[in-house]
């Protein structure tokens, strides 16, 4: 069999990775040649001649015959297709593809490559290379799968029947390929044979056949039986069935529900059958369609059938991680990348051997400044080598995307829909591990695209849609997240049919789903074993998988959300992370622990003084809420999460103790004299100030209160020990710099651990979205009627007392107290040193006609416009009000250019002033081009906004 | 004749022994990160050159309560089989009151439990060695490693 020695790993090792790569290749050009039927691009055609015969070559060598031998037939069958002999339609395409998953079998696995079963295709491709075959196509590609199966049963020469691994051994009327038979020993399953009768104990009980399927493949594999498909709903008196499992043979009767001694053990024999041919003359029909059944899940391994029919998602996991330690995985990294971190290696090197030098000096502490560049040099080479290594382990998208043209080909071609598939933002970089955990849940989504979300053109049509199905797989980046989205035009989620499903099936209760949200009830479909198709397909439908596929995502520390309109489509959205080996994170204390929550999930930070929490937060019921710019944010205590002791840290001594504090939280509610009997120090200690971190989770936001703030860090992420695992609130350990462990936040944990429930926040969104619609369409209404007036925040300020000034909130970037006597004059210009600048401060009575500001104040305000890039300052001598307000500028008052317009607010006449001309004239260069056009300010900072 | 040597150690007024083969290591770092909403047998995790330990209360698993801190308190690092325990790269350790010797005996001597190991949880035991002043219990990692979910009642 196999001539070749395996001394050589390494040879074998890159002729597989070598195959993989082209065999991903061929793939889309097989695709493309199918589109572009009934003409031949010649370069295509070659290239993946050459793909495949390069395969062939090295498998020739290493001696792969099975390999070698079906590369070989489509290698000939491509030679044709070149000739223009044979034209790349559907039916030629389809088994070429088989081909290439066999192939790609094959390669993952070469050491069994011999056992992968390609009886059924050779001849099938043989047949093409027949001169008369070309006439009989119509007939051959009318049947679909099973006639080539049997087809192949009908053509297989005696030399393949001779090495045959489809074995018929005794008592069964089907045959189950020795392949599947030998994967499922390999999991340590054994086999048993059931034979029921279906009166007495599937009807009698009120089991379908396919229900007793689902009940078998719960408890195991369902390998075979003599009911067919088509048999299914009215199954023949006699069921024969083979099942794997690694249950024992006295709880499988219990299990089914069917009597003991309707069980035996099945004995598979299988390293000894292999080979062995055992007369196939059974039951004619039945037999042949089984077998087809069998090898279609022989030989289609792209799609997750032969996936879920293992036990449990947990143990395909292991297997694949089994199978991974195998082979040493390999990546390809570019040679340039690779040359730049063989230079930052080279100054890691030079920065160590100074750092050696400057601690054996005798004057070392004298020289801190050498120190100080020698920590610098190695902070930067570190941050670059970081970032270099981790861009070897990102990966485009595309990667998992490649897959999905076929996928979608596929299923559509089975389902009979036609369906489109739209791809953007392939070039999308991932980290690696993420991308292999991402691909299958991606494709499980995918099918359910396909499945249940796209409609049959018939319907479409009906429904007034163009036939053809849209589904668009978009990635991009946001926040420091990727974002993934699965969008098609399909039929959308049935709330109504969800519902009753898990009612049924005892999920929740009818008056429960009364009172859910419409997203409440769409993210029923990820609770475990639910499945709203109406009949089985091979698709899907079993209700094992979106419970699955969020449970993937969340592993990753990702987040999923699902929207979805009846009759118009759903789109599933996931957001992960970029890497999961280092991430920035802020670093937080709670008594005497310390957390990192990850950067991605933090939107802003908002401190409290301990003396305003009482006006600041507000209770609704127990929950206590902040109002973040309008928007009630619900916040939870960490220590209330972790159910830690509540303790409270003397700021004099640092000692702990028991906080005895009454919740100072919303004193319009309480008692005063109660609030008043804290001492004054725990009211007012910055101790005891508010912390809230505003975090986010998916489109939900809500606030975190710790105890303290300290610094922003890049962690290095460990996992989280399994003894710990349980805990939902942490995503994984990290030492901190003094070498203490501390635990990461799970943000999306903490929200499952407080009990936070979004749904209704959702829904309140939703409806404070519409709200704000609404009144902006009935501004904007009202704008087109009187052509001027527009809501906007705009801020009120003076110079002279008695005249105001106001711009918008949006154009502004910072606002600054600033003392007079710092105020630094040179020449006639007035500077003020901020952050290590000196800007320059404009004054308004240099610049307009309006009267200067007291010379007697010690204190004023700075605000710096966004108009020159925050390189100057307007002097005001006090900030009056921000308000929200219908601007209905007046500009027949306007004497200056600097001012665009008059309006009365708060009964007071104000001038709004122009930043961009202000500046100007104050000679402020602006470093952008910025629209002078003074009648459109407002839509100009609302361009900003 | 088979000799096998033991790690011994107190906890509480017992002594107890641990086979030196599952050691891969004794030290004195006490100052665990504590677990929120962890089991209560878990004692925290340590940095061990940069490796990430998990620490289990022994004393508490035994049913003799929480353990205290003291000056003599020393973490008892195991050697684990990688795979072999909740499918994991677990790193675990045990703290312990206060270190013994380390003694080697013949297989010989090693004995079943006795019956009645009254307040302190047999499930952990796997062995004691009869020595001249005292009697060892030999502590059964793999029970240990797999810690029963249910706290002690004894």
């Amino acid at each position: 069999m196999m001539n070749a020695s395996f001394d050589d790993e390494s040879l074998i090792q890159e002729f597989i990775t070598e195959s993989q790569e082209h065999l991903s290749d061929i793939e889309p050009d097989l695709l493309e040649l199918e589109a572009q039927a009934p003409s031949v691009d010649q370069e295509i055609v070659n290239k993946i001649f050459r793909a495949i015969h390069s395969i062939k070559g090295a498998a020739g060598f290493f001696g792969f015959e099975r390999l070698k031998n079906l590369s070989h037939v489509m290698e000939s069958v491509l030679m044709r297709i070149r000739d223009k002999q044979l034209t790349p339609e559907s039916y030629i395409v389809e088994p070429l593809l088989v081909g290439v998953d066999l192939l790609r079998d094959m390669v993952e696995d070469i050491q069994n490559s011999e056992t992968v079963d390609c009886d059924a295709l050779v001849p099938e491709l043989d047949h093409y290379l027949k001169e008369s075959t070309k006439y009989e196509r119509g007939k051959l590609a009318g049947k679909g799968k099973a006639s080539k199966a049997t087809a192949t049963q009908a053509t297989a020469t005696p030399e393949t029947t001779a090495t045959s691994t489809t074995n018929n051994a005794e008592g069964l009327p089907f045959t189950v390929a020795d392949g599947v038979l030998q994967q499922y020993k390999n999991q340590g399953q054994s086999f048993f044979k059931l034979s029921i009768s279906a009166e007495k104990h599937l009807f009698a009980s009120h089991r379908t056949f396919n229900q007793f399927v689902d009940l078998l493949k719960s408890c195991g594999s369902f390998l075979g039986s003599n009911v067919t498909v088509e048999e299914a709903d009215a199954p023949p008196e006699e069921i024969i069935a083979l099942i794997g499992t690694v249950l024992e043979q006295d709880l499988l009767a219990g299990a089914f529900d069917v009597p003991a001694e309707t069980i035996t053990p099945y004995d598979s024999n299988v390293q000894a059958n292999s080979a062995s041919v055992v007369e196939k003359v059974t039951t004619g029909k039945a037999k042949i369609e089984v077998a087809a059944v069998a090898s279609a899940a022989v030989t289609t391994p792209a799609t997750p059938e032969k996936k879920e029919a293992t036990p449990a998602p947990a143990i395909a996991g292991a297997k694949a991680a089994g199978s991974a330690d195998a082979a040493v995985e390999t990546i390809r990294v570019r040679v340039d990348l690779l040359n730049k971190l063989m230079d930052f290696a080279g100054e890691l090197v030079l920065s160590r051997n100074q750092l050696i030098r400057a601690t054996s000096q005798e004057n070392a502490e004298q020289d801190k400044e050498g120190f100080n560049r020698i920590v610098q040099s190695i902070d930067t080479v570190t941050s670059y080598l970081q970032e270099h290594i981790m861009q070897t382990r990102m990966q485009p998208i595309e990667a998992v995307f490649r897959k999905f043209p076929r996928v979608v080909r596929d299923l559509a071609g089975q389902l009979g829909k036609k369906i489109n598939l739209e791809m953007i933002g392939q070039d999308v970089e991932l980290d690696k591990t993420i991308l292999e955990s991402l691909s299958d849940p991606l494709t499980h989504m995918i099918r359910n695209c396909c499945d249940h979300g796209i409609e049959t053109p018939e319907v479409r049509q009906a429904n007034g849609k163009v036939p053809q199905g849209t589904i668009v797989l978009h990635a991009y980046h946001e926040g420091g997240q990727i974002n993934l989205s699965i969008k098609d035009n399909g039929n959308g989620i049935d709330t109504a049919r969800v519902g009753k499903k898990a009612i049924s099936s005892g999920v929740i209760t009818q008056a429960e789903f009364d009172a859910m949200t419409h997203q409440e009830r769409l993210n029923l479909i990820f609770h475990a074993g639910l499945s709203t198709a109406e009949k089985l397909s091979d698709v899907s439908g079993r209700g094992v998988g979106m419970d699955v596929v969020r449970s993937n995502i969340e592993r990753l520390g990702g987040h999923i959300h699902l929207e979805s309109t009846l009759g118009q489509g759903s789109t599933i959205t996931l957001q992960l992370p970029l890497t999961l080996a280092i991430i920035p994170s802020l670093v937080v204390g709670l008594q005497h622990h310390r957390f990192a929550i990850p950067q991605v999930n933090l939107l802003e930070l908002v401190r409290i003084k301990a003396n305003e929490i009482h006006q600041e937060i507000e209770r609704c019921g127990r929950a206590s809420v902040f109002r973040l710019r309008g928007k009630l944010l619900p916040l939870v205590k960490l220590a209330d999460v972790l159910q830690l002791d509540k303790l409270y840290i003397d700021p004099s001594s640092g000692n702990a103790k028991t906080d005895r504090r009454a919740s100072i939280e919303d004193a319009r509610f309480q008692d005063p004299v109660a609030i008043e009997q804290i001492p004054e120090i725990k009211r007012t200690a910055p101790i005891s100030d508010y912390n809230i971190l505003v975090l986010r989770v998916g489109a939900n936001q809500y606030g975190l209160i710790v105890d303290e703030v300290f610094d922003t860090e890049e962690i290095v992420v460990k996992p989280l020990s399994s003894y710990i695992k349980n805990c939902k609130c942490f995503s994984g350990t990290t030492i901190m710099g003094d070498g203490k462990v501390a635990m990461i936040c799970d943000v999306g944990g903490i929200v499952t651990q407080g009990k936070l429930n979004f749904g209704e926040i959702e829904a309140e969104e939703a409806r404070r979205k519409d709200v704000e619609a609404k009144r902006q369409e009935m501004a904007s209404l009202s704008t087109s009627k009187t052509n001027h007036g527009e809501r906007q925040a705009v801020i009120l300020f003076s110079n002279h007392p008695e005249e105001r000034f106001a711009l918008p909130l949006s154009s502004l970037l910072r606002l600054e107290k600033i003392e007079i006597k710092k105020i630094e004059v040179v020449g006639s210009r007035e500077f003020i040193n901020y952050r290590g600048e000196s800007l320059p401060l404009i004054r308004l009575e240099d610049h307009l006609s309006v009267r200067p500001s007291p010379s007697d104040a010690e204190i004023a305000y700075m605000i710096v416009p966004k108009h020159g890039g925050g390189k100057a300052g307007i002097y005001a001598t006090n900030i009056l009000d921000t308000i929200e307000t219908n601007v209905v500028l007046d500009s027949h008052l306007v004497a200056d250019s600097q001012v665009i317009g008059s309006a009365i607010i708060q009964d007071h006449l104000t001038l709004f002033l122009n930043t961009e001309v202000l500046l100007e004239s104050a000679g402020i260069w602006l470093e952008e081009e910025v629209d002078a056009d003074t009648e459109s300010y407002i839509l100009a900072h609302n361009h900003h906004a | 004749m088979a000799q096998q040597q033991f790690v011994t150690f107190w906890i509480d007024q017992y002594l107890f022994g641990v086979n030196i083969l599952n050691v891969r290591e004794i030290n004195s770092h006490t100052d665990a990160t504590p677990v929120p909403l962890a089991q209560e047998a878990i004692r925290g995790l340590i940095n061990l050159r940069g490796q990430i330990f998990t620490l289990l209360d022994l004393r508490y698993l035994l049913g003799l309560g929480h353990l205290r801190l003291t000056p003599d308190t020393h973490n008892i690092i195991l050697k684990t089989n990688a795979d072999a325990h909740n499918g994991g790269d677990d790193r675990v350790g045990f703290m312990v009151d206060k270190i013994g010797d380390i003694i080697t005996v013949d297989e010989e001597e090693l004995e079943a439990p006795p019956a009645n190991t009254s307040d302190i949880d047999g499930y952990y035991l796997s062995q004691v060695i009869k020595l001249p002043k005292a009697v060892a219990s030999i502590i059964d990692i793999d029970h240990v490693l797999t810690m029963r979910e249910e706290p002690v009642a004894v």
